[in-house]
């Protein structure tokens, strides 16, 4: 989280995902799936259970291999790199399900984020106080076990450790799981401050709306294809177009801004 | 009554040596039942080997230099089992990979057996060789020394995984798998280095038992069983569970034969582990497969 100069998005994207192919054994879950986020952008991936989300994140952090096509940072292939080398490029994810250490303190946690960063000039010290600074709660709870935490700690621990390696692009799978609006919007509010600071951040997310009007331009996954592709705002402006693509899976309890929730409509499914 | 009193405190320092012995044994099995989630039948054979490999080679390279080879070739026996039988029956069943392990063990014992034979051998001993009586029976400055040792090793452990990165990864990789790899740990090498850390262990107690005891194919290797109850009054995951473990299973095995007044009978101690083991199981056993359960269904 060094800040880093905000630039609009160039020519190179620095993260691409260029026309990936993905198998789970005979089963086709990607069929050439291409994103781009550039530089301090903020970028939503949305679509139905099933449509791929989650395997395009795996496949980006290298614990899926694509079959055909290939993921680039700042220009340069890490396609055939390991999870772990993935990580040190820069780029960190927050898995769906959280998937701390639950039986490690909360400080060990952290320790554990900042792994590919030990050798580095960075000093754990200094990176674990900047990201400490947006999360007061585990700054009291540092020798707390993580699995002791509440929910909201626990996400705000992932988001917090996926922060130590200082990351280029930050990826969050389903930050919202199991959580209530109120915490969500505090967790998108500091995704928002970290994305400020100079981090790339790429959202999965079942709450459509919030995902959208929190972030720049979104991709909506059907069936392994983007299917949609555009600026959050017009997507968000747009509530037919979006149901029309992810009316098919049954909707969570959508939260609105002001922290209410309500059920959405259940929208028709149409054809793509 | 004051002569029982003396005995208890006799047994207790006659005692010492397998106290030692097992808990080098109860570390070395936690290690790998955190990292790979199995249990690690042939760790009486990693005992064992060494130690005919620290008899082989003292007569042409003097018994320090030999310790250190069977430490090694320990740590090389952990990394070996590791990679050709837990490793290939990860995708297996927790039970498969177990019986893998049963199959090393019978593999060793038969190899010591074909080299060696079965002729008990004194073996020798990297402590001086002194020796000094309590009650009416003699305890060595080996006896003594696989103790400290033990004990020393012990702390040396405990802190490294408390405060080294070496340490952390395992704790992480132990905790949980996936996680560790998107934190760029890579929990292959984490389980590698648990085997060669319980397998260098576990040498380093089977050189140093022998020397106290004799060295046998046989008895040797199963004088990890008691370590096992260690093990697992521990909690199989808790080294210092498996510390604490040990010294309940070695004061056991020494004084409780002692109340049941069949302290010189032959058998005494394996009933009085038996009987430990009943308690254990009755006490812990419940916990014991419900951590199986989740282990199975994490991987």
């Amino acid at each position: 989280m060094t800040p880093r100069a905000r630039k609009k998005p160039e020519r190179t994207p620095l993260l691409e995902v260029s026309a990936i192919d993905v198998f789970y054994g005979p089963i086709q879950a990607l069929r050439g799936v291409s994103l781009a986020l550039g530089e301090g952008e903020r970028v939503a991936l949305l679509g139905a259970n099933g449509a791929g989300k989650t395997t395009t994140l795996r496949t980006i952090s290298g614990l899926v291999k694509a079959a055909e096509g290939e993921v680039r940072l700042g220009g340069e292939s890490i396609s055939r790199l390991t999870p772990a080398q993935v990580v040190e490029q820069g780029v960190a994810q927050l898995p769906e399900g959280r998937e701390l250490f639950m039986g490690l303190s909360v400080e060990e946690n952290l320790r554990a984020g900042f792994w590919t960063r030990r050798h580095s000039d960075l000093s754990f010290k200094q990176q674990r106080d900047r990201v400490m600074d947006l999360f007061p709660i585990l700054r009291e709870r540092s020798g707390q076990q993580a699995g002791t935490l509440s929910g909201g700690e626990q996400q705000m621990l992932g988001v917090a450790r996926a922060l130590m390696s200082n990351p280029r692009v930050l990826i969050v799978d389903e930050l919202s799981m199991g959580l209530a609006p109120q915490i969500v919007a505090q967790l998108f509010e500091i995704l928002r401050e970290v994305n400020e600071l100079g981090t790339t951040v790429l959202i999965v997310e079942q709450f459509v709306h919030m995902a959208l009007a929190n972030t720049d331009r979104a991709y909506v996954l059907a069936k392994g294809e983007v299917v949609l592709e555009g600026s959050s705002a017009d997507l968000l402006a747009d509530p037919a177009l979006i149901a029309s693509y992810l009316g098919e899976a049954d909707q969570p309890v959508e939260a609105s801004a002001n922290g209410k929730t309500r059920k959405p409509a259940r929208a028709r499914a149409r054809k793509a | 009554m004051g002569e029982f009193f003396s005995d208890i405190v006799v047994n207790v320092i006659l005692t010492t040596p397998l106290i030692g012995a097992y808990t080098m044994f109860a570390l070395g099995i936690t290690f790998i039942y955190r990292a790979s989630k199995v249990l690690n039948l042939a760790h009486g054979a990693m005992a064992m080997f060494p130690a005919y490999i620290a008899y082989q080679l003292t007569g042409s390279i003097g018994v320090v230099l030999a310790f250190v080879g069977a430490l090694l070739f320990g740590g090389a026996l952990g990394l070996a089992v590791e990679r050709t039988v837990v490793r290939r029956l990860r995708q297996a069943s927790p039970t498969a990979q177990t019986v893998g392990t049963a199959g090393v063990l019978g593999m060793l014992i038969a190899v010591a057996v074909r080299f060696w034979g079965t002729s008990p051998r004194r073996a020798p001993s990297i402590f001086p060789d002194g020796k000094f009586s309590v009650g009416n029976s003699l305890v060595t400055y080996t006896d003594l020394g696989l103790f400290f040792s033990a004990l020393g090793l012990a702390v040396l452990f405990l802190a490294i995984f408390k405060y080294t990165d070496l340490g952390l990864a395992m704790r992480c990789a132990a905790d949980n798998r996936r996680a560790a790899w998107l934190m760029g740990i890579d929990p292959d090498r984490t389980t590698a280095a648990a085997w060669i850390f319980a397998g260098m262990l576990a040498a380093f107690g089977g050189v140093l038992l022998a020397a106290s005891t004799i060295l046998h194919p046989y008895v040797l290797a199963l004088q990890v069983l008691p370590a096992f109850v260690a093990a697992l009054i521990g909690g199989l995951e808790s080294e210092t569970g498996a510390v604490g473990g040990s010294f309940i299973v070695g004061l056991t095995i020494g004084i409780v034969p002692l109340f049941g007044g069949i302290g010189e009978e032959v058998g005494a101690p394996q009933v009085a582990l038996g009987l430990l083991a009943f308690v254990v199981m009755s006490v812990r056993g419940r916990r014991f497969s419900v951590a199986e359960a989740s282990a199975s269904t994490a991987l």
